[in-house]
């Protein structure tokens, strides 16, 4: 429009088309410059799940901060290679807001998101600015769990004598009896024994847990991939029933443990586990 | 909640309505009756959401309407068929769905409406259309993006505010951009479709032949003939010189080229430089100050006669430069052809010749004769008068002896056929007389009410001016008054309004401006301010109250009306009750407390019943705080006293 009101302009010398047109240019060089600061002092992070499945669906949070202190962001799309774009229609000064993607990622192992790319088409529909913003965002994509031969027939059980039976607890059978040393619950004070021996002992009681077990991924069946998933599929579902979990690769040990910390210790090492 | 669709609408609208409203009187009726009526029916339509003109229709009604049009086009007649165009397109546009393309075209339409306008008109009103076009399609441009991201958004109340307040910073920056773009923008010399622009049609007043006692009356309307860029004259040096007519032809006054080896210089006299900005019109006659030397700036020739014709037509704005020279003789240089000059209509009234032959027996020289001339013009008891004027075969005869009552064409041509009978060769000047001197531009202001004619007598080899209007009876009241007496104080400001919309915009020339850009650079380098205490206090107090007025602005702006009540109440406790300060820690309930004012504690239960429930004062409760808080102000100071 501009082009033609200025080949009108040029022709006919009518200065007043002059001045519409040079009130459209006025108005291209500053929706141009409006588009810049509109992105401008934008931080974008990626916040992604504890656990990440390969080739499973994840949620992954987008958040971005609008560090300007005087001018709102304005309909701005972040896209993330392998999740898709969330859009966000308004971010005030100083503000932040949050969108949710869905994403998927194959292969186990360390993922990086290194950028996402911002673009916007503020404030006129006729141009797209776009920018890649640095996420460096690494991730560990877990193998996928797949049901196999549960740990009887694959795993090797722990045989008595070998391992420490469970630990110490507070619920479960007696197992020994021990000399108080001041840091025990008084009523697991044995006062009978501790009557005849003259000096105070105490119960020791096993945990109630069920018996630990160490997953030997080199017993496991198939390739090392389908032996991986099904490792992840057993640590997953004995962590489940409470049982303390251990994993041997190779010359690997990682000694059975409950509890979710252990749990992502446990895939963390299948994920990355022969990729150096 | 605002529904960004639901001010797309009213964009829309008001887009419609600022691009088509400069060229509605030039449509054609049925089109400028179609408009509004689209425009209602669009406003309904969008209110219910239903709309009976649906794609399909719409483009075939488009086609059509452009058709129609279309076929009337030809060189001769290209404007006209176009802006009915765009406008029945802008309506079709108006009656359909606005979805974000729809929208979109009626801005695209709205703009090439008014750009269209300038085609027909090239009135200052213009720039206030584009000021609020602008304004509007760029604010519809940004709310269209967000239109596009999602058709049915809806903002809340702030970000609405916040997004429009950013938008409207567009199209601001944006004209200022404009006028630096306009300066730069580059120009051809010699456009090729000038045929398009406007031209406007001849004024009355001025006329190129002078023909006394063709009109009962006449009636010269205030329009503007000429503005003069130049310092202030005296009044009686305000004669605008624009053409000798030097041939009586029964009772017209003709021009015709002046005899061969006719010429005449300058002597003496002051020179006077003036930038002349005349109306459009049909003749291609240059006026200037009486009698200018030379004209610059137009293509021009110029006649021995000093008088400056334009070699193209002047129907278009244009401006130029003339040096005059004032208080000068007019010498003429080598013989003057004097039959030419004493040529006289053959059919004058025996009581005429009686009066010129009496003149030429009692007068020696040409000096004296005029003297004798005006003696009779005195004595007649002649009126200046443009109502009930003779209208007879031989109107001088009926001026002098009968009527006794004309106007400047009378007197003039009455008092050169008398020069000429009596023997002195004599010639009538046409132009305008008088002028307003607009101060605010520093410009005179002549109207077509002003035209006028006067004589030129040849005494001694010098052409000397004769007025003889001034011999009226009432010159003072009928003649010289109004012409200085110009237009009202409104006009005055909308004329120079015009005046600099013609003068800068359209009639813009990089080439001149930078030419005036040195001039005024050098001007500048040779200034010699004079230290004048009083402007200078005048501006330091305007500058003071402006920077307080901006910073009381921006501290307003700082604050919300329940901060700004509670600072006023703080400052007022602090000045009545000789508080050095009050720690920020105190509330306001405790503050009442220990001072035992009952005006802070009814000001502490109002403000803490508000703000400290989280919840906005209302009206009422603010307007009883401002009245605590003046009565804190009025009452009496107590002892002083601190609060911890």
């Amino acid at each position: 429009m501009t082009l033609l009101l200025g080949f009108a302009a040029v022709n006919t010398g009518n200065n007043l088309l002059y001045l519409l047109v040079s009130a459209l240019l006025g108005f291209m060089a500053v929706s141009g410059v409006l588009g810049r600061w509109n992105l401008a002092g934008l931080g974008v992070r990626v916040e992604v799940p504890d656990e990440v499945y390969d080739g499973v669906s994840t949620l992954l949070t987008v958040r971005i901060e609008n560090r300007k202190r005087l001018l709102p962001v304005c309909l701005v799309d972040v896209l993330l290679p392998a999740a898709g774009q969330a859009t966000f229609i308004f971010v005030e000064r100083g503000g932040t807001a949050s969108e949710t993607l869905t994403a998927t990622f194959h292969g186990r192992g360390i993922h990086t998101l290194a950028q996402a790319q911002v673009r916007s088409i503020f404030p006129i529909n006729f141009f797209v600015r776009s920018f890649p913003v640095p996420v460096d965002r690494k991730l560990t994509v877990f193998p996928t769990p797949r049901p196999c031969r549960l740990a009887g027939e694959a795993g090797r059980q722990t045989a008595g004598g070998e391992l420490p039976v469970g630990r110490k607890g507070y619920e479960g059978e007696l197992s020994r009896i021990s000399d108080y040393h001041g840091g025990e619950p008084l009523k697991l004070i044995h006062w009978k024994l501790s009557a005849r021996h003259g000096q105070l002992k105490v119960k020791e009681l096993s945990d109630a847990a069920r018996p630990p077990v160490t997953i030997e991924l080199d017993f496991l069946p198939g390739r090392l991939e389908e032996r991986l998933r099904c490792a992840a599929y057993l640590a997953d579902s004995y962590l489940r029933e409470n049982r303390p979990v251990g994993l041997r690769l190779g010359s690997r040990t990682l000694p059975p443990a409950v509890g979710r910390a252990h749990k992502l210790r446990l895939l963390t090492e299948l994920a990355v586990h022969g990729q150096g | 909640m605002v529904r960004v669709s639901f001010l797309l609408n009213l964009l829309g609208y008001t887009t419609a309505a600022l691009g088509v409203a400069p060229l509605f009187l030039y449509l054609d009726l049925p089109v400028q009756l179609t408009l509004p009526l689209a425009l209602a029916a669009g406003v309904f339509c969008d209110r219910r959401r239903r709309y009976p003109l649906s794609g399909g229709i719409a483009t075939l009604l488009s086609i059509v309407c452009f058709l129609l049009y279309a076929v009337q086009i030809s060189r001769d007649h290209l404007i006209e068929p176009v802006v009915n165009i765009l406008a029945l397109l802008l309506a079709v546009r108006l009656v359909t769905e606005k979805n974000g393309r729809n929208t979109l075209q009626v801005f695209v339409l709205a703009v090439f409406a008014l750009a269209s306008s300038t085609l027909l008109t090239l009135s200052a009103a213009f720039f206030l259309y584009l000021v609020l076009l602008v304004a509007g399609v760029t604010v519809g441009l940004v709310l269209l993006s967000f239109h596009a991201v999602n058709p049915q958004l809806v903002l809340s109340r702030l970000q609405t505010r916040r997004i429009l307040g950013i938008a409207l910073t567009l199209p601001a920056v944006s004209l200022v951009l404009m006028l630096a773009f306009f300066v730069i923008l580059p120009r051809t010399q010699y456009p090729l479709w000038n045929f398009l622009n406007p031209t406007a049609t001849a004024t009355t007043g001025f006329s190129e032949e002078v023909r006394p006692g063709s009109f009962a009356g006449i009636a010269a309307g205030k329009e503007v003939a000429l503005r003069v860029e130049s310092e202030r004259l005296p009044r009686e040096e305000l004669y605008w010189r624009g053409i000798i007519l030097n041939t009586p032809a029964g009772s017209t006054w003709v021009r015709q080229l002046p005899p061969p080896g006719d010429m005449a210089r300058i002597r003496g006299g002051r020179t006077i430089p003036q930038t002349i900005y005349p109306e459009p019109k049909s003749g291609n006659y240059l006026f200037a100050l009486d009698v200018p030397r030379g004209v610059e700036g137009l293509r021009s020739s110029q006649a021995g006669d000093f008088i400056f014709r334009s070699r193209g037509s002047l129907d278009r704005r244009v401006k130029y430069t003339a040096v005059s020279v004032v208080g000068g003789a007019l010498e003429a240089i080598g013989p003057v052809d004097r039959n030419f000059y004493l040529a006289v209509p053959p059919h004058l009234s025996e009581r005429v010749h009686q009066v010129a032959v009496g003149i030429a027996a009692r007068g020696a020289g040409a000096g004296d004769r005029i003297a004798l001339l005006e003696a009779f013009f005195a004595n007649q008891q002649l009126d200046y008068a443009t109502s009930d004027l003779p209208a007879s075969d031989d109107p001088v005869d009926e001026f002098l002896f009968e009527k006794k009552r004309g106007y400047c064409e009378f007197f003039a041509s009455s008092f050169a056929l008398l020069l000429r009978l009596s023997g002195v060769p004599a010639r009538l000047v046409g132009g305008y007389y008088g002028g307003e001197y607009n101060e605010m531009g520093g410009y005179y202001l002549v109207t077509e009410d002003t035209a006028h004619v006067w004589v030129e007598a040849l005494v001694d080899g010098h052409w000397v001016r004769l007025d003889p209007s001034r011999l009226a009876r009432n010159a003072e009241a009928s003649l010289l008054a109004p012409r200085v007496r110009g237009l009202s104080a409104g006009r005055r400001i909308l004329d120079t309004v015009d005046y600099y919309w013609n003068r800068a915009v359209v009639a813009y020339d990089l080439a001149r401006q930078l030419q005036l850009l040195q001039q005024t650079n050098r001007q500048l380098r040779q200034l010699r301010i004079p230290f004048d205490l009083q402007t200078a206090g005048v501006y330091l107090l305007a500058g003071i109250a402006g920077l307080i007025a901006l910073v009381a602005m921006l501290r307003r702006g700082k604050y919300s009306r329940e901060e700004r009540i509670l600072r006023a109440f703080l400052r007022r406790v602090r000045k009545k009750h000789h508080l050095d300060a009050i720690p920020a820690a105190t509330g306001l309930q405790e503050l009442a407390k220990q001072l035992d004012d009952p005006v802070c504690r009814e000001f502490a239960e109002i403000f803490g019943g508000g703000v400290y429930r989280d919840r906005k004062l209302t009206g009422v409760e603010l307007k009883r705080l401002k009245a605590l808080v003046r009565r804190l102000h009025k009452g009496k100071a107590g002892p002083k006293r601190s609060a911890s």
